[in-house]
């Protein structure tokens, strides 16, 4: 089956149920929200300064968790609705199946990140106007803020691709995955500090070009990402290689 | 002219031999009853044919290939398993055109196939809403999309209606008669009995009987003696 056929099709498999487009968008509000949320509050001391900055453009991360279940459903949805059998019959070589799976996720999750991304800067923009303070969404900083909260949903769409491949039940992959991501990330950087830096939602953060102590640089937190993606993608081509569909 | 052969095919799933050691060659140009009671191993057989499931011993070719080798496999084999494997939100005309963009087949055959199982009113309709006949038909129409040379269908009667059955049982005839393999599974040797040339009977995983209806000792037209015969052959045999 040609590459092209095989995109195509995951494509069609997305827009024709109604559940799913909506999550590529939803990432873009839920960024919004957290950062109107975060400088209501007060909780960004020095929006001025340019630590300020990075902490109110790095909410931009928070959408991708919606991705990151976009990809899960992509994966694992095909086994709770059975359409796996149809898959596989149409592609056996499964390989490519996931390959395909992780590269229209990836395009989705870039889309979403853009949304995202230009959503939280009007955000920003709206906030820092009506706080007075002054905003440069063409300094360096702030473009290297953005960029990165573009590519973190990326990176989160494909890496739910994998992880939706290896644990097939969509709802337990979902919470295993918030879990992860929300509950034991925290809990081992707080045991073991060192260690923290190199979970992936950690260095997602990083990526996000968050501005806080013990993170990687902003290259070295996509890197340690991308290095999970393709660990992730690794595990999901050889079970799902080896799975009997019965 | 494609077939079927499988070669000393085996699944055991842990302590359980859900096929064991069968073999069994599906000729072109007829229709194969494959027949046993629920957890007979049928289904398991099929799937290892259509390379979803992997086989412990042995292996199955299609027209001397592994399934996963086929170049076109769409084009190849078609398969029924069951009404169940459908996205619930998901359009009949959108599943088949996912399968058809998959697979590169041209996009017309999705009509085709529709008008051929009588679903082209209810194409655009989420298969959520369908009956059980209807979602059967679905699978039927997806198996055809590739134009295929060889069908395998499990249990594609199941949650048809009288007329359906007919209608299936005339439409496989008309299949094998155009020199095309047909492999079609039955709990129920009358459903198979009318329509297959050959019938071959599995048990608890294995062979118990491959020949034709005048072999098994009965007549396609007593139905008691088909039950009987059916009987013999799956009931107690490991005992």
């Amino acid at each position: 089956m040609s590459a092209q056929g095989l995109l195509r099709a995951e494509l069609l498999k997305l827009r024709s149920v109604r559940s799913s487009t909506w999550l590529l968008v939803a990432g873009a509000g839920l960024s919004a929200l957290a950062l109107s949320g975060s400088v209501a509050s007060g909780a960004v001391p020095d929006l001025a300064s340019e630590d300020g900055l990075r902490v109110v453009l790095q909410h931009g991360g928070v959408g991708a968790i919606l991705p990151l279940v976009l990809g899960i459903l992509m994966s694992a949805g095909e086994y709770r609705q059975g359409t796996v059998v149809d898959t596989f019959l149409t592609e056996p070589r499964r390989a490519r199946v996931v390959v395909g799976k992780l590269v229209t996720a990836g395009v989705l999750g870039l889309i979403a990140g853009v949304i995202t991304s230009v959503t939280t800067a009007v955000a920003a923009a709206a906030w820092y106007a009506a706080k007075d303070v002054d905003l440069d969404l063409t300094s360096g900083v702030a473009v290297r803020s953005l960029v990165g909260v573009a590519v973190w949903a990326l990176l989160y769409a494909a890496l739910g691709v994998a992880i939706g491949a290896v644990i097939r039940t969509p709802p337990t992959a979902i919470v295993a995955a918030v879990v992860w991501l929300f509950i034991i990330e925290s809990a081992v950087a707080g045991l073991v500090v060192d260690l923290g830096k190199w979970l992936p939602g950690t260095a997602a953060s990083a990526l996000g070009n968050a501005p806080a102590d013990g993170l990687l640089s902003q290259a070295g937190g996509g890197a340690v990402l991308l290095g999970w993606l393709v660990v992730a993608a690794g595990a999901a081509v050889a079970v799902t290689r080896r799975r009997d569909v019965t | 002219m494609t077939d079927i052969a499988l070669e000393g095919l085996t699944k055991r799933f842990g302590a359980v031999t859900a096929v064991d050691d069968l073999t069994l060659h599906v000729r072109p140009g007829s229709v194969t009853g494959f027949l046993g009671p629920n957890g007979a191993g049928k289904t398991t057989t099929m799937r290892m044919a259509l390379g979803l499931i992997a086989p412990t011993a042995g292996r199955a070719l299609i027209g001397g290939r592994p399934y996963a080798e086929l170049p076109t496999p769409r084009r190849t084999v078609g398969a029924v398993l069951g009404p169940d494997g459908f996205h619930p939100g998901r359009s009949a005309r959108n599943h088949l055109w996912v399968i058809a963009l998959g697979a590169g087949l041209p996009l017309a055959r999705v009509d085709e196939v529709l008008e051929l199982v009588e679903l082209t009113a209810a194409a655009d309709r989420r298969v959520g809403g369908y009956s059980l006949g209807m979602r059967q038909r679905l699978g039927l129409a997806t198996a055809l999309l590739g134009d295929p040379a060889v069908l395998i269908a499990d249990e594609p009667a199941n949650g048809l209606d009288p007329e359906g059955i007919a209608w299936l049982r005339g439409f496989l005839r008309g299949f094998a008669d155009e020199g095309r393999t047909v492999l079609v599974s039955s709990h129920l040797l009358a459903e198979v009995a009318r329509t297959a040339d050959r019938i071959v009977v599995i048990s608890e995983g294995r062979l118990r009987f491959d020949g034709d209806l005048t072999e098994l000792g009965a007549g396609a037209d007593d139905p008691d003696a088909l039950e009987a015969a059916f009987l013999r052959l799956t009931v107690g045999v490991a005992a």
